[in-house]
């Protein structure tokens, strides 16, 4: 919002310097920069009071200590409106509403200093009328509005929610329903929404020559309802749903007959009506010594604390331990002590805090098993090469579809896209988005993972996802002579799981978006929590990957109830191993997991490791059949196993696995 | 070659001094004098031998024999020689074979280092989640319905029948539910992704924010600036220095803004925007109406509680130009954190 410097020092004994302003104004928290002749102030929404030049002026008169150099105002007796009548339908909606009636004006154009003033700080000048309306808002902060007199019906204004059918077509040009909105009516239908816009119906112009003048206060909800049904962003709107200063608005009045006098001498004013309903009461407050000094940890000195308070108009009286105080109208969100509290130490200013650590009891640890598992995965993950991504917790309908479970997903009232409509029940259909445009750029090997939040049945499990995309094309896939990415995604995941000591299992049914036969499911005991391998190919199309890609996606959930375990070292053996190598020959179908678990079964003693270090199919084996080549490593605790023994245990084994499996001995 | 004169013991002493003297490039041609096959010293004198004295003949043989042997094996010892020619054929500048290198993500990397420091204060850390409903999110929060916080713009709403749902727009929601189920005193920082509808290059809809909020008797205002000056040392260095500027926050009173000192230049820059200062975080004591909402005795407990945008410090720490670059997982991007 842009003020004037001129305008401002106007109302200052010994103003200081536009440089000097912008220093003091920020210091009390009006984060002011300089535009030009002006200061432009970025307000938070508590400060009404200082959206408004002589506001701003207030501000620098307490935090100085200067002299505010009030404008003259008229001060000759002031005839109550007669014939009129002025009503509230509900005391909370508009508690009062000041109506003066000026008769034998004219809209003309606007004197010199006046267009100055507006023009200076952006606004445009119409008329004189409606000029000396926008010079108030700009001097004082309080919206007023000029109606045409002779536009009203009735002589009647009336604040009431307009009824069914009712509409109002505001000053901009706009038609608006006004059912159900607060608004002023005259004896007929609606002028204005109460503290947002008047209406085109009641406006001035230029054959005006009785004006009403409004200033009213309004219930700042009210008119925030309007403005943002009716999308509506005026400077009345601002200002009002933000609040008024109630103890201003005779000051105002009589300011406004003062410069329309000064201009148009022959203007006659009738009479002011003062419908005050529910008349502004000062809030009191109890502002204790105790209480200041513990919030702030310092102790400000009772002449400085009722310095400031005298200067903000508080009305300081000694009590007890303390201050009563009456709080001024102008500082429309100071309602308690911790709000007098703020003042004082903004005025007073946070260099005199000090500056501590809390020295604490209690304690603050809790276990967070899920936490410290997730930055080991993390951590290990990033050991092995992988790189860390974030991506939206939000995606697009259709990618986010492919994943889903026929559940419907939980959907954005007001996304800002399409591509960011629905959250994520999967990790995979944010961060896979992410792997296509890179892909496109000419980025196709990429090695990520994520782990973050999902969005299940108003749960939010924390998910794990790792997509490793190469860069090979996609046709020349089974050519080179490396392994299939499967194994290399299914690596990591045994890693993982070894690393963490997870109680995961891997079997052939699949979650829906992998491809049943190069991937697998992530079980947690019967649950399956994820999967692994290969894309369902309706997701690879839909992406339109070019490259191969292997992902896995799974819950981390279960890490809540897991715990690392401690290792337990075994004694170590100092007696020499003995290693014997043995190659199956077994019909295809049988799978290398089920050959090893199936040894592993057999618990051959004095077995150490088990390796399986060979698959191999083609001449000189028969058609159908593959070789499975495992690496024994025997020890004995004790002693030095023989040869004889070791032969022993391997005849054994061979036996079962002939007989289990079919197998033959390859020499 | 007359063997008349030939002595085994000097030939042998001779030998050794010149194969402890020789050249590595030299090494060959003395293998050749020696061990030649035409020509070669020891060829020289088993020819020799034929023509020696008959009686000479067994003592000669046998020493010739030694010598050889001697030579030989001599020779084969200096073998390292042979490696050294072999490694000299390496390209040393060729790169090695190398695993893949990790890397942990700016925003995280950014978060970790806060989140460590709090935890060496005995902070807790505590998470919670992304979809708030207003209670948590606004209400408790001392920002009720007609608060223009709550305009439609700024807040993602989800579709749901209680039409109570929405994507939290601070991670507060966490303290207020940290608050309903701890008692004072405590300290704990909440980590997390939070929404807001805005979307430029340094704004983004989705970010990430750590908050803090200390509890206890007797916690003032110097505590929460000490706190955050420490803060700020660790995270920008020994010579940071905090400023606190009035500010406005419904959940706390008084509240400030806290700028820190730009650690880029000593009298103005492009990315302090010619001020020293950089705004990074907002802070306040805890309002009353938020102890209340919770249950907490105001007049008995207070606290402070401070929030801080994790991109804008990343960005800063990290000279990263655009927001969007922390969501789109560039390769080209996350290379550069492979480092640090
Ligand atoms: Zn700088």
């Amino acid at each position: 919002m842009y003020f004037h410097y001129d305008w401002v020092a106007e109302y200052l004994e010994d103003a200081p310097s536009l440089e000097e302003m912008l220093l003091i104004l920020n210091a009390t928290g009006l984060e002011t920069e300089r535009d030009g002749d002006g200061l432009e102030i970025e307000h938070t929404i508590n400060r009404p009071d200082a959206m408004n030049h002589y506001g701003v002026a207030r501000e620098i008169a307490v935090k100085t200590g200067r002299a505010l150099r009030e404008p003259q105002v008229f001060d000759g007796d002031l005839a109550t409106l007669q014939g009129w009548t002025i009503h509230s339908d509900d005391a909370a909606m508009c508690p009062q509403y000041m109506g003066l009636l000026v008769e034998n004006v004219k809209a003309e154009a606007s004197p010199a200093w006046l267009k100055q003033r507006l023009e200076a700080i952006d606004q445009t000048s119409h008329n004189f009328l409606v000029d000396l309306t926008n010079f108030l808002l700009w001097e004082f902060g309080h919206p007023s509005h000029a109606f045409d007199a002779d536009k009203l019906a009735g002589n009647e204004i009336r604040v009431r929610f307009a009824t069914k059918g009712e509409t109002l077509t505001t000053l901009d040009g706009n038609d608006h329903q006004a059912d159900g909105y607060l608004c002023i009516a005259d004896a007929e239908q609606p002028v204005a929404f109460a503290g947002v816009m008047g209406g085109a119906n009641s406006e001035v112009d230029e054959n005006t020559t009785r004006l009403l003048l409004e200033l009213a206060a309004f219930d700042p909800v009210q008119v925030r309802y309007t403005g943002r049904d009716k999308q509506i962003f005026s400077d009345a709107r601002y200002r009002f749903e933000r609040g008024v200063d109630r103890e201003n608005m005779d000051r105002i009045i009589r300011r406004f007959i003062f410069l329309l006098l000064q201009q148009q001498p022959q203007a006659r004013v009738i009479g002011l009506h003062d419908m005050n309903v529910a008349p502004f009461q000062r809030t009191q407050i109890e502002l204790r010594r105790q209480r200041l000094d513990l919030l702030l940890g310092i102790s400000l000195p009772d002449t400085q604390v009722e310095d400031l308070l005298g200067r903000m108009d508080f009305r300081p009286q000694p009590m007890d331990g303390g201050w009563l105080l009456q709080a001024p109208g102008y500082k429309v969100d100071v309602v308690r002590e911790v709000d007098v509290v703020e003042e004082l130490i903004r005025f007073a200013g946070f260099d005199l805090l000090t500056s501590e650590l809390p020295a604490m009891g209690g304690t603050s640890y809790t276990e967070q098993p899920l936490a410290v598992g997730e930055r080991l995965c993390r951590n290990m993950l990033v050991g092995m090469g992988l790189q860390q991504a974030v991506s939206f917790s939000f995606v697009g309908e259709t990618a986010e579809a492919l994943f889903g479970t026929g559940a419907e997903p939980l959907r954005l009232r007001n996304p800002m896209n399409i591509n960011q409509a629905v959250m994520r029940r999967n990790i995979l259909p944010p961060l896979l988005t992410c792997v296509a445009q890179n892909a496109k750029r000419g980025l196709r090997r990429q090695q990520l993972f994520e782990i973050g939040h999902v969005f299940q049945n108003g749960t939010e499990p924390h998910h794990l996802a790792i997509v490793l995309s190469f860069d090979t094309d996609r046709t020349r896939w089974f050519d080179s002579a490396g392994q299939h990415p499967f194994y290399v995604i299914k690596g990591y995941l045994e890693a993982l799981c070894e690393r963490l000591a997870l109680p995961l299992t891997f079997k052939s049914e699949v979650p829906t978006w992998l491809n049943p036969g190069e991937a697998l499911g992530i079980y947690h005991g019967d649950q399956l929590i994820g999967g692994m391998g290969c894309l369902a190919p309706k997701i690879t199309a839909f992406y339109e990957f070019e490259q191969p890609l292997v992902v896995a996606e799974l819950s981390l959930d279960f890490l809540n109830q897991h715990h690392l375990p401690l290792p337990n070292v075994a004694k170590l053996s100092d007696q020499p191993a003995m290693r014997q190598d043995m190659a199956f020959v077994v019909d295809q179908h049988h799978a290398a997991g089920a050959v090893h678990q199936h040894i592993l079964d057999l618990q051959p003693a004095c077995l150490e490791d088990l390796e399986l270090f060979d698959v191999y199919e083609g001449k000189p084996l028969e058609k159908g059949k593959k070789s499975l080549g495992f690496r024994f490593h025997f020890r004995h605790p004790e002693r030095t196993l023989t040869s004889e023994e070791v032969a022993k245990v391997m005849d054994s084994v061979v036996e079962s696995v002939r007989n289990t499996y079919g197998a033959v001995i390859r020499i | 070659m007359d063997l008349s004169n030939w002595n085994y013991e000097a030939s042998l002493a001779a030998f050794d001094q010149r194969l402890a003297e020789v050249s590595a490039e030299n090494l060959e041609a003395l293998r050749l004098e020696y061990l030649g096959k035409k020509n070669g010293l020891c060829t020289q004198l088993v020819t020799a031998l034929r023509d020696a004295p008959r009686e000479l003949k067994p003592k000669l043989g046998k020493d010739i024999n030694l010598f050889k042997k001697h030579v030989e094996a001599a020779f084969k010892d200096r073998k390292p020689a042979k490696a050294a020619k072999k490694a000299a054929g390496l390209d040393l500048t060729l790169p090695g074979v190398r695993p893949d290198l990790g890397s942990v993500h700016p925003l995280t990397m950014t978060l970790d280092a806060m989140t460590d420091y709090f935890s060496r204060l005995g902070y807790d850390i505590a998470d919670g989640p992304e979809i708030e409903n207003n209670f948590y999110n606004f209400e408790a929060l001392n920002t009720p319905a007609s608060h223009p916080a709550r305009d439609d713009a700024d807040t993602f709403y989800v579709e749901d029948p209680s039409g109570d749902l929405l994507l939290r727009t601070q991670t507060s929601g966490t303290q207020i539910r940290y608050m309903e189920t701890h008692k004072p005193p405590f300290r704990m920082v909440a980590p997390g992704k939070v929404f807001r509808r805005d979307d430029d290059p340094t704004h983004s809809p989705m970010f990430h924010q750590l908050e803090g909020l200390v509890v206890g008797e007797g916690i003032h205002f110097g505590h929460l600036k000490g706190s955050l000056e420490d803060f700020a040392r660790h995270m920008f260095g020994e010579k940071a220095v905090i400023r606190l500027r009035p500010s406005y926050f419904p959940f706390t009173e008084p509240s400030a803004e806290v700028d820190v000192s730009c650690v880029f230049c000593e009298s103005g820059c492009r990315i302090c925007k010619n001020t020293t200062w950089i705004e990074i975080l907002g802070c306040g004591m805890v309002d009353p109406n938020v102890f209340k909402a919770v249950g907490y005795d105001p007049e008995k407990y207070t606290g402070f509680a401070w929030g801080i945008g994790i991109e804008r410090v990343a960005m800063l720490k990290y000279a990263i130009p655009d927001i969007r670059y922390l969501y789109q997982n560039d390769r080209r991007f996350l290379d550069q954190f492979k480092v640090g």
